[in-house]
């Protein structure tokens, strides 16, 4: 199942604020983009941020770190993972 | 959360060695006095580095900043406050204050954040079980 278009903007909109990405808008992220390097550029720090939001507000814990540099790749990435794991 | 933050204070002397040829305390040895302040917080708290080495992990520091507002001149005496931040992701943050010890002067605020990595190098991506004790202890998690 394929993420929602409201899940894909409130992740947005979580990132924006749990990262204080000051100027940014939900328009301003590619939903498909890198979230790191080449793309919106964030570091393995703000990764560690991102893992938070999926635990506190998804109930979804990622450990593997290879795992997940695939599950954080990108906002759809993130969403669809969210689709397919939460309970 | 616990409402107090936990902070730990230690006195630095400055060495010669420590001055630039203006007298005062050249920047890059702030980094010494800062880790001063997270040795002192480790040892009032309880929070040791070899326990996390000997579970195979690493804690690097990974981002530092530092605001430089007043200088600090050779044979005065500073003490660093050390206070720990908390956060729900997995890493250490701290904040500090440098005061002049003779009149109290805040002189430098800077911050530190540190994460977790494994022997690879690989980052661990959620707080590692004795940390998350270690947090428990002092009340800053439930």
């Amino acid at each position: 199942m394929e993420a929602s278009e409201n899940l894909i903007l409130k992740l947005k909109r979580q990132i924006i604020e749990e990262l204080a990405l000051e100027d940014f808008e939900p328009a301003d992220i590619g939903t498909d983009e890198s979230l790191f390097d080449e793309g919106l550029g964030l570091d393995s720090i703000d990764a560690l941020s991102l893992v938070v939001i999926l635990d506190k507000d998804y109930g979804i814990q990622v450990l593997d770190p290879e795992q997940g540099k695939k599950i954080l790749y990108s906002i759809r990435t993130i969403a669809n993972y969210i689709v397919e794991n939460q309970s | 959360m616990s409402a107090e933050l936990l902070s730990a204070i230690v006195e630095v002397s400055v060495r010669f060695s420590e001055t630039d040829p203006m007298g005062i305390v050249w920047h890059g040895n702030y980094v010494k006095y800062l880790e001063d302040g997270r040795e002192a917080f480790g040892e009032k708290y309880g929070f040791n580095y070899m326990d996390v080495y000997q579970q195979g992990l690493y804690a690097p520091v990974v981002k530092m900043d530092f605001n430089f507002k007043k200088p600090l001149m050779y044979s005065e005496k500073a003490i660093v406050e050390t206070t720990y931040i908390d956060s729900p992701a997995a890493k250490i943050q701290y904040t500090y204050k440098i005061f002049k010890k003779s009149n109290n002067e805040l002189l430098t605020t800077a911050s530190t954040t540190q994460v977790f990595v494994n022997d690879s190098g690989t980052l661990i991506l959620t707080t590692p079980p004795s940390f998350m004790e270690w947090k428990k202890k002092w009340g800053i998690v439930s």
